[in-house]
């Protein structure tokens, strides 16, 4: 769970246009609209790199009067099918895989199933990937290639759903030292 | 052995951290320097801030003498790989003048002049920029300067195990050379495996490879996506050769080059698991302390005598030690949790107990730490530190969990009393001394001889017969 204190702001008198934000925007909150940059309040997850990027200083990040609550509602979805498809994947649903806001494989993998349809829909839905961006991207890849979903084509991301699960037995087997085979 | 404290290197400004503060924990009433090679005299000395910058210019030449580069023609591009992070290795200048000594030497004995510097960054998008800004890069080095971040365009790689995503600014040239730092960091993550070609993995890799890395392989069977790169026809067909600036605990020692990227990685790792593997597994003894925060650089990988916060908050491990299950990760709490030992996850990084408190000083936020704060006493020193803090994406409840103090040193005096111990350890930055009380440094100076011991007689032989290195090849 994240609850979302900031949001963005732009100041359109310094936003020249140049989409140096939509395309780092996790959530698909901020895109330009007639060459100014317009913030959906509602999907602003206040990760800042709208405001990091932007060379003209037009974003920034404010407080907001009520705080934004991300999370997912476990309890809407079978916890049959969580298990299921966190087992496919090899992982633990009570893993809290994102380090920034602890959010668990089993809510990603509850917003995949009730739904989610690409990780703007997950950052969105549970919070997860609306901190770095980086570390648990490689899970919701993962979940999102194991339920089957077509993530849309996009220049924010690249599915990668690799885990140390998936390498070969030929490729452990010539290469020993590195245990994918094992916890250690 | 133990003396006033040194002054530890000036910190870069940076829209990612506070205003760089004017007292630092050197300048506390009491607070001393223990020297790294006072504490283990058999590692090699080094140069600090403000030593040795022209004499790294000379080592470098010297390294890249033996060098072929007969593959590169006059009419090629080079691109440099530069990594941020060497410009954080005190202050920075020693790693500048590597990369500039390197640009002349392949100008001078290959004829091309279409050398480009690449320069990436660690996580931000403008971490990399302000680097060429504040070392006046542009100016300083004979050669395009370009940088690049983890979300920039990708570049598609195809590898023994599929396909990864490189960074395509850092590939677009005829060849590339890899000229990071070999300073270990963060080897509770790599476990010095495939050291030397990380960056392969990270730096110059697209953040989707990078989540793979800390994401969904075990800390051992990462290390192997930096040598599924390096090893794909993409790169082995760029790769030139490799020029990387060489340390010790105690300072910057020189440049190693080796067209060979594997013999230099052997030579090099052998080398780091005997110097920093003696510091490490002395901070790993420490019993009980107050960890201060204190330099231009996100909590995890800031110095004291050469060691990163991160291998004291993972000290209870030994991460060298490639029997250990899973040193530390998210994987070493999967085998807990299938053992039965524990029932539910409730932290990814598993902190240190030694560590009673730590005070923030001055750091970045920008990467996931409020596990600190959930664990451990936490002190941050100023209205514009905490504010940051509050609205860092990364850690959204942190100050949730923290206390604020107006200055450093009304903090040390409340964390002294919530910790319950006069033991203080500086992250401030520094190679070549540690920064600590009194008490701190009569206890390191105690342990040393001991540890000195272990690490020759016992762990030394054990890590490098772990990772098949011969002590003796050159």
């Amino acid at each position: 769970m994240k609850i979302v204190r900031f949001m963005s702001r732009v100041d359109p008198e310094k936003c020249n246009g140049d989409k140096r934000c939509e395309k780092l925007c996790p959530s698909g909150a901020i895109k330009v609209v007639d060459k100014i940059a317009v913030v959906q309040q509602d999907r602003c997850v206040a990760c800042g790199k709208c405001s990091e990027v932007c060379r003209e200083d037009a974003v920034q990040m404010v407080r907001r009067i009520q705080p934004l609550t991300l999370a997912f509602d476990m309890e809407s979805v079978d916890p049959e099918k969580i298990q299921a498809l966190c087992a496919q994947a090899g992982l633990l649903p009570d893993l809290p895989l994102c380090a920034c806001t602890g959010t668990t494989v089993g809510e990603i993998a509850a917003a995949i199933i009730d739904g989610a349809k690409s990780p703007e829909d997950v950052v969105v839905g549970t919070g997860a990937g609306s901190g770095c961006g980086i570390y648990c991207m490689a899970v919701i890849f993962k979940l999102f290639d194991c339920a089957g979903v077509q993530i849309p084509k996009d220049p924010r991301w690249n599915s990668l759903p690799l885990t140390s699960h998936d390498i070969s037995e030929e490729i452990a087997k010539k290469y020993p030292a590195y245990h994918f085979d094992s916890l250690t | 052995m133990v003396q006033p404290a040194v002054q530890p290197p000036e910190v870069m400004p940076s829209m990612y951290g506070p205003t760089p503060r004017t007292c630092r924990p050197a300048d506390l009433p009491g607070m001393v320097s223990v020297g790294v090679t006072e504490l283990f005299p058999e590692i090699q000395k080094g140069y600090r801030q403000g030593e040795g910058v022209e004499e790294t210019c000379q080592t470098t030449r010297d390294a890249l003498a033996a060098v072929n580069m007969e593959r590169i023609r006059p009419e090629d591009t080079v691109n440099i790989l530069c990594s941020e992070h060497g410009f954080y290795i005190l202050e920075g200048l020693h790693y500048r003048e590597m990369l500039k000594a390197l640009g002349d030497v392949v100008r001078e004995k290959t004829g091309c002049e279409n050398i480009r510097y690449r320069v990436a960054s660690g996580v931000g998008v403008r971490e990399a920029d302000e680097v060429v800004d504040y070392f006046g890069l542009k100016d300083y080095l004979n050669g395009e300067v370009t940088t690049t971040h983890p979300f920039d365009k990708p570049l598609p790689i195809e590898t023994e195990i599929g396909t990864l995503y490189g960074l395509a600014r850092i590939y677009d040239a005829d060849w590339i050379i890899h000229a990071p730092h070999d300073e270990p960091r963060d080897l509770y993550f790599h476990r010095m495996m495939n050291r030397c070609l990380k960056a392969f993995a990270m730096n110059y890799a697209r953040y989707e490879t990078r989540a793979a890395f800390h994401g969904t392989f075990s800390n051992r069977a990462a290390n192997f996506l930096q040598k599924a790169i390096f090893d794909s026809p993409l790169v082995q067909d760029k790769f030139a050769f490799s020029c990387i600036l060489r340390s010790t605990p105690d300072g910057i020692i020189g440049t190693d080059a080796d067209n060979d990227m594997y013999r230099l990685d052997r030579r090099i790792s052998r080398e780091l698991l005997r110097d920093y593997g003696k510091v490490l597994r002395l901070v790993a003894e420490i019993d009980e302390c107050i960890a201060v925060w204190d330099a231009g650089r996100w909590g995890y990988y800031i110095h004291s005598g050469g060691i990163a916060f991160g291998c004291l908050e993972n000290g209870k491990y030994d991460a060298f030690d490639l029997t250990v299950p899973s040193a530390y990760g998210l994987h070493d709490m999967v085998a807990k949790y299938f053992s039965g030992e524990m029932k539910t996850f409730d932290r990814i990084m598993n902190i240190n107990p030694a560590i009673k408190a730590v005070v923030i000083n001055q750091a970045w936020p920008g990467l996931p730490i409020s596990d600190v704060p959930r664990h451990v006493p936490t002190v941050v020193v100023g209205r514009d530190q905490a504010d940051m803090l509050n609205l860092d994406s990364t850690n959204p409840e942190f100050m949730n969990h923290a206390v604020i103090a107006d200055s450093l040193e009304t903090a040390m005096e409340f964390a002294g009393k919530v910790a319950g111990t006069d033991k203080v350890i500086a992250f401030d930055g520094s190679f070549g001394n540690i920064t600590a009380s009194p008490s701190m440094a009569e206890d390191l100076v105690r342990r040393a001889p001991a540890v000195s011991r272990r690490v020759d007689e016992e762990l030394l032989p054990m890590w490098l017969k772990q990772r098949g290195i011969d002590p003796e090849e050159a």
